[in-house]
C-alpha cells in the first residue's frame, strides 16, 4: 500500500517525462499490476499532452526590426560615447601641455609685467598659479556645458 | 529535441557559432539572424512570465540588448538557448520585482498542501474536462498559476527542455526543478477540476 502511494506521486514526473531511468523502472513495474496507477498516470498524460498543444503566440510583426533599431541605435550612441571620451582625454592632455608651456613664457615676460604692474616675484607666482587654476575651471565648465548640449541633441533626435 | 511543429515554425535546430562569432565582432545583422530564429520562443516565455503583451515585448528588446552586452562573456561550451533565456528570465523577475511585485506570487509553503485541501475527482473528469474547450480552459488555468509554476511549465512543455536545462535557466538545484515541475502540474489539474466543478 505504501508503495502504491509512493508510485502515484512519482506519476506527475513520470507524465512529464522528468524521471531518471530507476524511476521509471520502478513505475513501469507497478504500473503492471494497478490499473489505478495505470489510469492515473494516462489522465497525467493527457494534461501533458495538452500543454505540449498548446497554441503559441506568435511574437508581434515588426518586433525584430524594431529591436534592430534599437540595438544599431545603442550601437551608435556607444560608438560616440567611446569617440567622446577618447577626444576629451587628447583635449585634456593638450590643455595640460599648453597650461605648463606657459610658464617658460611668464618667466621670460613676468618681470616687465611686475615692473608695469609693481608686483613683486612671489605675487607674480601666485598670479600664475590663479591663471592657471581659472583656465582649468573654465575648461571643466565648458566642456560640461557642452556634454550636457549633446545629450539634449542626442535625447531629442 | 524540437517537435514537428516547432521545426515548421522555427527551422531545425541548427548551429548558431558563425553568428555567435560575427555576434562578437559587434555585427548587429548577425543578432538579427538570431532574433529571427527565436523570436517566437523568447516571445512565448516572456509572455508566459509577466502575462502583457507589451511587457512582453519591451523585454524581448531588453533581452537582445543585454545579449549585445553580455557576448563576450558568453560561454561557448554552454547552450546559446539555455544562455538567452536565462538573460530573459533575469530581465523579467527584476521587471516584476520593480513594477508588480505582487504578481512574484509564490508557491504554497506547504507545497502540495492546497491541491490536497480539495479531493481529487480522478481521471475521469480531468479527461471530461480537456476534452472540453481544451485550449482555453487550459492556457487561461496555466495563466492562472503562480509565477514559479508558470514558468517550469512552459520551460518543460513548451519550451521543451530537459530538466537540467531548466535548472540552468533559473539557476535552481535540479531536485528543486523537479519538485516545481511536481506541484505546478498537481496545481493546475487542481484549477481546472475546480473550474469543472464550478461549471456543473
Amino acid at each position: 500500500m505504501e508503495e502504491h502511494a509512493e508510485i502515484r506521486e512519482l506519476l506527475t514526473l513520470a507524465a512529464a517525462g522528468a524521471l531518471d531511468e530507476a524511476g521509471q523502472r520502478r513505475v513501469q513495474e507497478h504500473l503492471h499490476q494497478c490499473s489505478d496507477c495505470r489510469a492515473e498516470l494516462a489522465a497525467w498524460q493527457r494534461l501533458t499532452g495538452a500543454l505540449e498543444a498548446l497554441p503559441t503566440p506568435q511574437a508581434p510583426l515588426g518586433l525584430v526590426e524594431r529591436t534592430r533599431r534599437q540595438m544599431e541605435r545603442r550601437s551608435a550612441a556607444q560608438a560616440e560615447h567611446r569617440w567622446n571620451r577618447t577626444t576629451l582625454a587628447w583635449l585634456t592632455g593638450f590643455a595640460w601641455i599648453s597650461t605648463l608651456l606657459t610658464w617658460p613664457l611668464f618667466q621670460f615676460f613676468g618681470g616687465k609685467l611686475g615692473e608695469i604692474f609693481n608686483l613683486s616675484p612671489g605675487k607674480l607666482n601666485q598670479v600664475w598659479i590663479g591663471y592657471m587654476v581659472v583656465s582649468w575651471m573654465m575648461s571643466v565648465v565648458v566642456a560640461g556645458l557642452l556634454g550636457q548640449r549633446r545629450q539634449k541633441e542626442g535625447r531629442t533626435q | 529535441m524540437m517537435s514537428r511543429f516547432q521545426e515548421a515554425h522555427w527551422g531545425a535546430a541548427v548551429s548558431v557559432e558563425s553568428e555567435l562569432t560575427r555576434l562578437r565582432g559587434g555585427d548587429v545583422e548577425a543578432v538579427a539572424v538570431l532574433m529571427e530564429r527565436y523570436q517566437h520562443r523568447l516571445y512565448r516565455y516572456l509572455l508566459r512570465i509577466v502575462r502583457q503583451p507589451a511587457t512582453a515585448e519591451d523585454l524581448f528588446q531588453q533581452t537582445w540588448l543585454r545579449v549585445m552586452e553580455r557576448i563576450r562573456n558568453y560561454d561557448a561550451q554552454r547552450s546559446f538557448e539555455g544562455w538567452l533565456f536565462a538573460l530573459a528570465h533575469n530581465l523579467a523577475i527584476d521587471h516584476l520585482r520593480r513594477y508588480r511585485p505582487e504578481s512574484l506570487d509564490e508557491p504554497l509553503p506547504s507545497g502540495d498542501a492546497r491541491s490536497e485541501l480539495v479531493p481529487g475527482t480522478g481521471p475521469g473528469a480531468l479527461e471530461q474536462l480537456l476534452s472540453q474547450e481544451r485550449a482555453g480552459w487550459l492556457a487561461g488555468s496555466v495563466a492562472e498559476l503562480p509565477l514559479v509554476f508558470r514558468e517550469v511549465l512552459t520551460l518543460r512543455f513548451e519550451e521543451e527542455m530537459k530538466l537540467e536545462e531548466i535548472a540552468a535557466v533559473l539557476a535552481l538545484p535540479l531536485g528543486t526543478v523537479k519538485t516545481r515541475l511536481h506541484r505546478a502540474l498537481k496545481h493546475l489539474r487542481q484549477t481546472l477540476e475546480q473550474k469543472l466543478e464550478n461549471k456543473n
